[in-house]
């Protein structure tokens, strides 16, 4: 027989774990990516959705003509199998869930009498959530295209959160952070006149995509009163660094995409003299 | 029931959590290594005599952080400003930079250069500019651009359009012939300002101006006469005729003063002279060897060496109120300071068990490194950018004084990386670094 006390023990200890867990997670402004890594490819808009294009034609053109060129074909090693599949599984498994819970919700709420498109939108509410959700998946794809066009100049802070990542490095092994580390640092060419006579931190939120390609950079503004000159030079090392062909794909495990796919990385080449 | 709760809770407990996928790196070590960039032949560059890429190409590579990409290697050409290159096929060199340009020259013989920036591995843009003069100035356009280029990829300004004022040297140990030669800071335009007659020593070109202080020596017999050279004038003052030895003049930054060494009595002293009004004020008294003055950069300050502590060491005084602090403490002797441009360091030539050293320490005497040696290496003069220095370098003589004693000018970071020999047409020492030539030009 079991205690009953000890019981009421232990899952009050085990809620209050689950709790302290949980609870940070909620007010983060992370979004659980529950589709699969999306390529980046240019498609044509006006083929799959009527919505009008976020991009202008312009910007369009550009981004068209800038990744129409040939690129070099991709080495990454693709995910393995097993482990996409189990991605894939559990990912479903959530969106039937969250589906199914919206699909409950929306037959409780009370449809008024007057209105005589309500039972048209009660018959549509499964169909409209799910071209919903592919519309705001496909709106995500169109953004993160917008932000590769957009100049990653350190004039420019798109995002007012850019810089609140959460300083975690303990979700790879410290073996993989080495790698990367390594890795990088052999394509970062340091100008010691930059970095000597200013002391110069480079702040810089990279978003990597599957493949483990660098996708975007967004540096962190130097402090005000800063040299520019000389902080732009030391940017624009980091930014070489980072695109390098000899540093591309990033030597990242590929079964931890969602682990890394933002990351902040910090240049600061202290122990160089 | 009881069996799910447990599964609920145990599972939540060890089921790992998903989705952070953010974490930081810190990288503390790159590579000292020079960036690869590729310099297009301009467009129009057939019709000038003087090949603006490779003068760009030379300048930036003596820099130590630019690495010339062979054209040979060049997979796509004739980009001009405003066409977006092929950045794989750029990539595929290795190429992290490419500079590409247009050269027009109108009846009127004004030459028109364009050029663009771009960063490859980023596919950007980086600078594009306009530069506009008469073509007898090809070369200095090209340095112009060279200095922009390095500017926009180290975040200093570049030195590449500036001058070396030396001293020529030719015949036997003991009867040296010396005469004051002006050439670019690559060797290029090289030019003798004196005859060969005089003897010249300690030439100096003033931080600010084109113009250059130096001591002449009619005859043995006659006191060293300071004069001044302006280059833009072309006039050749004679400033101040002072019994004794006089030698080391240096400008004060505003070009108004003059300060040198007078040896007479048995001691060498200070001397403060305004080339305006002619005035002559000793600034120091002491029984002892004070030698070698220059200015810091706000001229209210000199540093000096002097033997007034038994060895030859560093004295920082200050013009204001005449106070004197010692500022090398190290072993050997210290000689020939020179105050960088941008006040934060001083240079030096050290003599220590025989050997002869350049060296820079900081105006407070700390952080003190030497970076070049040799036999004889000596007289360092700092270039515009505060990074770069150059030094004359001279090898032994031999016993009959006849053979031997070459003497160099060479270039140096303040790291000591990337000597480089300046190259000059016979032997040359006590070089002196001017300031950037000035120019105006229309950027785009």
């Amino acid at each position: 027989m079991i205690d009953r006390h000890s019981l009421f023990v232990s899952a009050g200890i085990h809620l209050c774990a689950l709790i302290l867990i949980l609870l940070p997670w909620s007010f983060t402004k992370n979004e659980w990516e529950i589709s699969k890594p999306i390529p980046v490819r240019i498609v044509s808009i006006g083929a799959l959705t009527q919505s009008p294009s976020p991009i202008s034609k312009k910007e369009f053109n550009r981004f068209k003509e800038i990744t129409t060129t040939e690129k070099p074909k991709s080495t990454t090693a693709p995910i393995p199998e097993k482990t996409f599949k189990d991605i894939k599984k559990r990912a479903s498994k959530v969106a039937v869930k969250i589906k199914s819970t919206k699909q409950e919700a929306q037959e409780k709420i009370p449809v008024a009498a007057s209105t005589p498109t309500a039972p048209q939108k009660k018959q549509d509410m499964p169909t409209q959530s799910v071209q919903t959700q592919k519309e705001a998946a496909f709106q995500s794809v169109l953004k993160s295209l917008q932000h590769n066009i957009e100049n990653t100049s350190i004039n420019k802070s798109t995002d007012p959160h850019a810089f609140e990542a959460d300083n975690i490095s303990d979700h790879l092994s410290i073996s993989e952070l080495d790698a990367l580390r390594q890795q990088i640092q052999e394509c970062w060419y340091v100008q010691q006149s930059i970095w000597e006579d200013h002391q110069i931190v480079v702040e810089a939120i990279v978003e990597i995509d599957p493949e483990r390609k660098v996708s975007n950079i967004t540096i962190k503004n130097p402090p005000m009163g800063f040299n520019r000159a000389a902080f732009q030079a030391a940017a624009d090392s980091v930014k070489q660094a980072l695109r390098a062909p000899e540093c591309t794909p990033l030597a990242l495990p590929p079964d931890k995409y969602h682990q890394w796919k933002k990351a902040k990385f910090i240049f600061s080449p202290k122990g160089v003299w | 029931m009881k069996k799910k709760i447990y599964a609920f809770l145990y599972l939540s407990t060890f089921v790992p959590l998903f989705c952070f996928g953010r974490f930081d790196v810190t990288f503390d070590q790159g590579k000292l290594k020079p960036s690869p960039i590729a310099i297009l032949p301009f467009q129009g560059d057939s019709n000038t005599k003087i090949k603006l890429p490779e003068v760009i190409g030379n300048d930036l590579q003596h820099s130590g952080f630019f690495e010339n990409i062979s054209e040979a290697a060049f997979i796509e050409t004739g980009i001009t400003p405003g066409q977006t290159p092929r950045f794989g096929d750029w990539r595929l060199i290795k190429a992290r930079l490419l500079l590409s340009g247009t050269i027009a020259i109108d009846r009127n013989d004004m030459m028109t250069v364009r050029f663009q920036l771009w960063d490859i591995y980023s596919e950007q843009s980086m600078l594009t500019g306009t530069l506009k003069a008469d073509k007898r100035y090809a070369r200095r356009l090209a340095h112009i651009i060279a200095n922009l280029v390095y500017k926009r990829i180290t975040g200093s300004e570049g030195y590449f359009d500036s001058r070396v004022v030396y001293i020529a040297e030719k015949g036997p140990q003991m009867h040296r012939k010396k005469r004051l030669a002006l050439m670019d800071y690559d060797g290029a335009n090289h030019q003798y300002l004196t005859d060969k007659n005089v003897f010249v020593i300690s030439p100096r070109f003033s931080p600010t101006e084109q113009k250059i202080i130096y001591v002449m020596y009619e005859n043995r017999n006659k006191p060293g006469k300071i004069r001044l050279l302006n280059l833009e004038t072309g006039t050749d003052d004679f400033l101040k005729e002072v019994s004794g030895i006089t030698y080391a003049p240096r400008f004060s930054p505003d070009g108004m003063k003059v300060v040198f060494s007078r040896a007479y009595g048995g001691k060498s002293c200070l001397y403060l002279l305004d080339t305006q009004t002619k005035e002559l004020e000793r600034l120091t008294n002491e029984e002892a060897i004070d030698t070698s003055p220059c200015f810091d950069p706000t001229g209210k300050k000199i540093v000096f060496n002097s033997d007034r502590g038994g060895k030859k060491q560093l004295y920082i005084m200050d013009l204001g109120n005449k106070n004197i602090e010692r500022v090398s403490f190290g072993g050997g002797v210290y000689a020939t300071p020179s105050w960088a441009p941008n006040g934060k360091w001083i240079a030096f030539t050290k003599i220590e068990k025989g050997q002869f050293y350049i060296g820079i320490m900081q105006p407070d005497g700390t952080h003190e490194r030497l970076i070049s040696s040799g036999y004889l290496v000596e007289g360092p003069s700092w270039a515009p950018d505060s990074r770069t220095l150059c030094f004359y370098r001279q090898e032994p003589w031999d016993k009959t004084g006849t053979k031997g004693g070459k003497a160099r000018v060479y270039s140096v970071d303040i790291s000591g990386a990337n000597q480089v020999e300046m190259p000059t047409p016979m032997d040359a020492t006590d070089p002196s670094w001017s300031p950037p030539l000035p120019f105006t030009h229309t950027k785009e």
